[in-house]
């Protein structure tokens, strides 16, 4: 079912791309686009290859660690840039600086994202891990050009509380980024293979530019598709510091717990129970992290329904008074 | 960018490029591997599973055991020792061969064999004092032993290689360790009853263990006309009410028969190693989940 929506997905957002009326293209839509054709094509070859007829032995690491890479590097990737250059640009009220660098961040992560997915602890052929560990350094430029198109992207407008999703997300992956590079590249950094550092990774790429961007996202548009603004502008704020403090929370804790985990391991004169003691703490802090991004998503929850309330209400009022003058964009942004 | 058509191309190769790298290469590199012949015998490895440790490889998905536990023996080096076995009949001659190897003969070295005489040498000097030691009647072997912090725990006499995961169905190689390595706890832990206590109550087992019970693995029954052979034997904190027993489900029985079934303590060509240390040898502290 999530095969056929994909194609179906992927099939639309292409008949819509072929048929444009505009030649020019969007940054945003170039990566929104190729996002779209992604998914049908690493998750069937996941599905096909793992689930119905799985490859031997452990050549489907090879396929997970494939998959891996190009569903959260690249396929999320390519969405949250694409939200990013459609909007940061529009709450700047400012022109993208550059597209030929949009461009390069396009190709870099197309070319060097789908490669950094299998750890080299893999029992695969040498050259696998050795090629994801350059790919890793590779993948730093696309994200430094990113930063760098987006800071010199100057506006004069004041942006709004929804600007500071799409930086967050944006300086998440860029830590990220650095983050895999040290710890597939630094020899000391290897020595985080195992613990709970790797998890630290997932939640700057998931939670961390992934999730939040997407809320910024969704904040952005929806009072644009409402025709109204959100209810409560300060629950935006607030959702905002509690998603970036539930992201430093997990994102600090586990990659610095991973230190004393992965020093504790490689010492085979500690017992293993004192290796638990030391990634105990690190757990604790992402239950803690996990808490915190849920009371967000609840308060995300509370203006979504407040705002569909109100239009429903309005659209009660509608019906019983007759049409009322549709807000201006200045009334939605305020 | 005005043409669609180059931004589609563009993914395209760059899919296309990672997906024949990553996945077909490998396939055509490791996917037509077999069973091979045990270093030095002529049984082959690895075997398939029996059917309920098959089971209870899904078992073991399901519960999502390769989230804390990883199933990957990790390497560093070979290390080459030379272990002195026998002393034959010339002692003199063997003492004199010792001398001639340079060894340091204050602890009197043909008593307690056998036992290590030369650590981590080259193997062109432990083959030259081999010889040394044959011509003069003793005997002793080369040892090719695997090194690393997982061997030192006893998670492993070798590294994993792609081999070992010839008989599994959905490799489940786990990526952190929040507890010891699986890939051979059939060989450290090779008593199912004790696993069963473990899955029930993992801290009773061992002191101080952060694996969560799973308790739903198990049923608590009325005891029918004498206990079942595989009841678990519990302390009393944990012990059922008065004529009361606490049984592994098919689940829990499938899982450890999975979890006894995880071995790869074989040598082979692409992972040699002779006579090490055994992993039961190892401290205790390493041995439990």
């Amino acid at each position: 079912v999530l095969l056929a929506a994909s194609v179906l997905m992927g099939l639309s957002g292409l008949s819509a791309l072929l048929t444009r009326r505009s030649a020019a293209m969007y940054p945003s839509q170039w990566f929104a686009g190729l996002g779209m054709l992604w998914f049908p094509w690493i998750y069937s070859t996941a599905l096909l290859l793992l689930q119905v007829w799985p490859v031997r032995g452990i050549t489907q690491a090879a396929v997970h660690g494939w998959y891996g890479a190009h569903l959260q590097v690249v396929l999320l990737g390519l969405l949250g840039l694409a939200a990013v250059f459609y909007c940061v640009p529009v709450l700047k009220q400012a022109t993208l600086y550059s597209r030929e660098l949009a461009l390069f961040t396009l190709v870099g992560v197309l070319l060097f994202g789908g490669w950094v997915g299998l750890a080299y602890t893999v029992p695969l052929p040498a050259w696998m891990g050795a090629i994801g560990k350059v790919m890793t350094l590779f993948l730093l430029l696309p994200v430094w050009a990113t930063v760098l198109n987006l800071r010199r992207t100057r506006g004069t407008a004041d942006a709004g509380p929804e600007l500071k999703f799409f930086s967050f997300g944006i300086l998440a992956l860029l830590i990220f980024g650095v983050l895999l590079a040290f710890t597939r590249v630094v020899p000391s950094g290897e020595r985080l293979n195992f613990t709970v550092a790797q998890q630290a990774l997932s939640v700057l790429l998931v939670a961390g530019f992934s999730g939040v961007i997407g809320l910024g996202g969704a904040y952005f548009i929806l009072p644009r598709i409402a025709g109204r603004p959100l209810p409560s502008p300060g629950l935006v704020r607030l959702h905002f510091w509690i998603a970036a403090l539930a992201v430093v929370l997990m994102a600090v804790a586990l990659f610095a717990g991973g230190f004393p985990h992965g020093a504790r391991l490689v010492d085979a004169q500690v017992p293993f129970n004192e290796v638990a003691r030391a990634y105990l703490m690190s757990i604790r802090m992402t239950s803690l992290g996990e808490t915190l991004w849920i009371l967000g998503a609840l308060l995300f929850a509370v203006n979504v329904m407040r705002l569909i309330l109100a239009l429903a209400v309005g659209h009660v009022r509608q019906l019983v008074q007759g049409p009322a003058p549709a807000p201006t964009l200045a009334e939605v942004r305020a | 960018m005005k043409h669609a058509g180059v931004l589609l191309l563009t993914g395209f190769g760059a899919m296309a490029v990672s997906w024949a790298s990553l996945i077909l290469v490998p396939q055509l590199q490791l996917g037509r591997a077999d069973m091979a012949p045990v270093t030095g015998g002529t049984d082959l490895y690895p075997q398939p599973r029996p059917g309920l440790a098959t089971r209870g490889a899904e078992v073991y998905r399901a519960n999502g055991c390769h989230y804390c536990h990883s199933r990957q023996v990790q390497q560093e080096g070979v290390a080459v020792d030379v272990v002195f076995t026998e002393v034959g009949t010339n002692q003199a001659a063997v003492l004199d061969a010792f001398k001639a190897l340079g060894l340091n003969l204050a602890d009197n070295p043909l008593t307690g064999l056998p036992r290590d005489l030369m650590r981590e040498v080259s193997k062109e000097r432990a083959e030259t004092a081999e010889k040394t030691l044959a011509d003069a009647g003793a005997k002793s072997l080369v040892r090719i032993r695997a090194t690393g912090p997982d061997m030192e725990r006893g998670w492993g006499q070798r590294g994993s290689v792609a081999r070992d995961y010839l008989q599994d169905r959905s490799v489940l190689l786990g990526s952190v360790r929040l507890g010891p390595d699986l890939a051979n706890i059939g060989v450290r832990q090779p008593d199912p009853a004790w696993h069963l206590r473990h899955l029930y109550a993992p801290g009773e087992v061992v002191k101080g263990s952060t694996m969560p019970p799973y308790r739903f693995l198990f049923e608590e029954r009325r005891i029918q006309q004498a206990p079942a052979r595989d009841a678990l034997q519990l302390p009393e904190a944990l012990a059922p009410g008065e004529g009361l027993e606490i049984v592994p489900t098919d689940d829990a029985r499938a899982l450890v028969a999975y979890l006894l079934s995880l071995r790869s303590d074989v040598p082979l060509f692409e992972a040699p190693f002779t006579g090490g240390a055994t992993m039961a040898a190892a401290s205790t502290n390493n041995v439990a989940p």
